[in-house]
C-alpha cells in the first residue's frame, strides 16, 4: 500500500491513479490503530490531489555514517570529530516538508546547501529494548528522505562534536512522496538509490551497502523507545556535494530541482526556492552564524 | 476473507466479530488488496447474523439465471438451454440473511435456493479463465418467486414476480474464493420447518460461474458489487404433486457449505 497524506491533511492510499480516502486524522493515527482504519468512501483522482509529507512522526531518529562509501569519503572532509558508527541524533519534525514543496534557501545562514539521499524506515507499533530478531515486526514501511544540510554550519557544530542545527532549519526535511508498506518491498536490502539535481545524477548506490542492516538499526535505536509512526533514517550514500573536489560547483542553488529516488519506494521531488520567494523579508541572518 | 454489511457499514468478518472497513461494501469490492492486509481481532465488536444487511445492499445490477440445472429444467418442463437464460431481480427486493417476508395475498410464493456470485473488479468481455479474478466471491440467496405473477404474461416476464418486497434475501456474507476448497463445487441445501426441500452442488450447473461471467460480460459491463443469482436445482414447490407453496408461519432455512446459513420466516 502507498499511504499518503494529501490536501489539508487527509489520509488515504493510492490505488492505480486513484486516492482512496481513509477515515483517520493522520498517518500517525493510522499506525497507532494498527493500520486497521476504515475507508471514508471518497475516491479522488491522484492528479487532483496535492500530496503532503506522508507523516509527521512523534520522533525522527537520524543515523549517521551507515554506508561504507559515504563514511570513507567523509574522511576527506576532515571533520574535527570522527563520526562513529551508531551515532544517533534527532531531526526537528517541524522542518518536514512534502513532495513538490520548496526547500527554502536561507541565504543569510548558509552558503553550502547540500543534499543527502536516505531511506527512511517507518515504525509501525510501540516498543523498546528489542533485538534484530524482533525488529522486522516493527518495520511498517518506507519512505524517501532528503537530509538537507548546511555544511558550513555543520562544520562549526562539529567543532563541538554535535550536528543538529545544520540539518534542522525550516524546510530542510523533505520526505515522501508516500509511505510504501513493508509488504510491498520484498527485499529492503536490495533497493537502488539515486539522487539527481536538475537531472544530473549526483548520488547513486544501493541499500545492499548498508553497514548495519535495517533490523540491526531498528534494534539499535530501540532503547530510546518507539511510538507508532516514528521514523528512522538509515544514512546516506556517497556523492554529497561536500566531498567533491570542487564542492561549490555541487552545492544546491536557488531554482535547482532535486529528485531523490529509491527503487520500489518512489521519487521525492523538491525545488530550491529563493528566500524572497518564500518570505516577504530580507533573508534571516544571525551573528552567531555570520 | 468474509465481507458483509453491518448497520450500514462495510465490515470484515471473522467468527462473530466484525471490523469496520468503510461505508460501502460496493466501494471496496473493486480491489481487495487493501482489505487482505487486515485481520479481525479479539478487540473488534461482536455481532449477530440477524444484524447483517444484504452483503451488497445496493448493487447496480442483479442478474439471475433460469434453468441452470438439468433436472430443474426438466421438472419445469423445458429442455436444457444452449445459452444462459437471464432475468433480473430488482434490487429493492434484497434483504439481509435473517428476514421476515410478507407473502403477497393470493399468491403462489415459491422457494429457489441459489448460490450468488458477487462481482469484484468486474469489467467487459471477461474470459472464463479470468472470471474468478473478476469476482469478489460468493454468497447465498433465495430467489423467492410468486409464480402467478411470474408466469402471467405471454411470453412470461419473470422479473416482477421475483421482486416483491423481501424476495431477495442474501447472505450472510461474501466469502472470497480462496476460502473455499473448490469455488466451482459448492454444496447447498434448504429445509422448510426442518423438512428437506432442495439440495445441490454448483458443479452440476449447466453454465458454471465462469461461463456465466463470460456470457454476461460479453453484453453488460459488470460493476463491483453486482450480483449473479446462478440458478436453482430441482425441488421447487411449483413442480411438486400437488404444488406446494409457502405459508404464513413457515421458516425456510438455506445453507451453503463454506458460506453459511440464511433464514426466512413468512407472514
Amino acid at each position: 500500500m502507498k499511504l499518503v497524506t494529501f490536501d489539508a491533511g487527509r489520509v488515504g492510499y493510492v490505488e492505480d491513479e486513484t486516492v482512496v480516502e481513509l477515515d483517520c486524522a493522520s498517518t500517525r493515527e493510522f499506525f497507532e490503530r494498527g493500520s486497521r482504519v476504515p475507508e471514508t468512501g471518497e475516491r479522488l483522482a491522484l492528479a487532483d490531489v496535492r500530496l503532503r509529507a506522508p507523516i509527521v512522526p512523534k520522533k525522527f531518529f537520524h543515523t549517521a555514517g551507515n554506508f561504507a562509501a559515504h563514511h570513507e569519503e567523509l574522511q576527506a572532509v576532515d571533520w574535527s570529530h570522527p563520526v562513529h558508527k551508531g551515532i544517533v541524533f534527532f531531526q526537528n519534525v517541524d522542518a518536514i516538508i512534502g513532495p513538490d514543496d520548496d526547500i527554502v534557501y536561507p541565504e543569510g545562514l548558509t552558503k553550502e546547501l547540500d543534499y543527502e539521499l536516505e531511506l527512511a524506515v517507518v515504525i509501525g507499533k510501540p516498543g523498546k529494548f528489542f533485538g534484530p530478531d524482533e525488529a522486522s515486526s516493527y518495520i511498517a514501511g518506507y519512505t524517501v528522505f532528503n537530509d538537507i544540510t548546511a555544511r558550513d554550519i555543520q562544520r562549526r557544530e562539529m567543532e563541538s562534536g554535535v550536528f543538529s542545527f545544520s540539518k534542522a532549519i525550516d524546510t530542510f526535511c523533505p520526505i515522501g512522496p508516500w509511505i510504501v508498506t513493508a509488504d510491498e518491498i520484498p527485499d529492503a536490502h536490495a533497493l537502488a538509490m539515486e539522487l539527481r539535481v536538475n537531472g544530473d545524477v549526483r548520488q547513486s548506490g544501493n541499500t545492499s551497502d548498508l553497514l548495519l542492516t535495517l533490523p540491526q538499526l531498528v534494534a539499535h535505536h530501540s532503547p530510546q523507545g518507539y511510538s507508532a509512526g516514528d521514523l528512522i533514517t538509515t544514512g546516506t550514500i556517497s556523492g554529497v556535494a561536500a566531498v567533491q573536489p570542487n564542492p561549490f560547483d555541487f552545492y544546491l542553488q536557488p531554482s535547482d530541482v532535486v529528485e531523490a529516488s529509491i527503487e520500489g519506494v518512489g521519487t521525492l521531488r523538491n525545488r530550491v526556492a529563493l528566500w524572497r520567494d518564500a518570505h516577504d523579508t530580507e533573508p534571516y541572518s544571525s551573528d552567531l552564524y555570520a | 476473507m468474509k465481507l458483509g454489511t453491518l448497520r450500514g457499514r462495510a465490515v470484515l468478518i471473522d467468527g462473530d466479530r466484525a471490523l469496520d472497513v468503510g461505508p460501502s461494501v460496493r466501494a471496496v469490492l473493486g480491489n481487495l488488496t487493501h482489505l487482505s492486509r487486515l485481520t479481525v481481532d479479539d478487540n473488534d465488536p461482536r455481532f449477530t447474523v440477524d444484524e447483517l444487511s444484504a452483503p451488497v445492499p445496493d448493487p447496480r445490477q442483479v442478474f439471475a439465471i433460469a434453468l441452470n440445472y438439468a433436472p430443474h429444467a426438466a421438472e419445469a418442463g423445458y429442455t436444457a438451454p444452449d445459452q444462459p437464460l437471464v432475468f433480473t431481480k430488482f434490487p429493492s427486493c434484497l434483504t439481509g440473511p435473517v428476514s421476515v417476508v410478507a407473502l403477497p395475498p393470493g399468491g403462489h410464493t415459491d422457494w429457489e435456493i441459489e448460490v450468488v456470485a458477487v462481482v469484484g473488479r468486474g469489467g467487459r468481455n471477461i474470459a472464463e479463465a479470468d472470471a474468478w479474478a473478476a469476482l469478489a466471491g460468493v454468497t447465498l440467496g433465495q430467489d423467492l418467486s410468486e409464480r402467478l405473477t411470474q408466469l402471467a404474461g405471454r411470453p412470461a416476464q419473470f422479473s416482477l414476480g421475483k421482486s416483491f418486497a423481501g424476495f431477495g434475501p442474501v447472505g450472510p456474507w461474501i466469502v472470497t474464493p480462496d476460502e473455499l476448497p473448490d469455488p466451482d463445487d459448492i454444496a447447498f441445501s434448504s429445509t422448510l420447518d426442518g423438512v428437506p426441500l432442495q439440495s445441490g452442488r454448483t458443479s452440476d450447473m449447466i453454465f458454471s460461474i465462469p461461463k456465466l461471467v463470460a456470457f454476461l460480460s460479453s453484453v453488460c459491463e459488470l460493476y463491483p458489487g453486482d450480483l449473479i443469482f446462478t440458478g436453482t436445482p430441482e425441488g421447487i414447490g411449483n413442480r411438486m404433486d400437488p404444488p406446494r407453496f409457502l405459508e404464513a408461519g413457515e421458516t425456510l432455512v438455506s445453507t451453503a457449505e463454506g458460506i453459511g446459513t440464511i433464514t426466512q420466516r413468512f407472514l
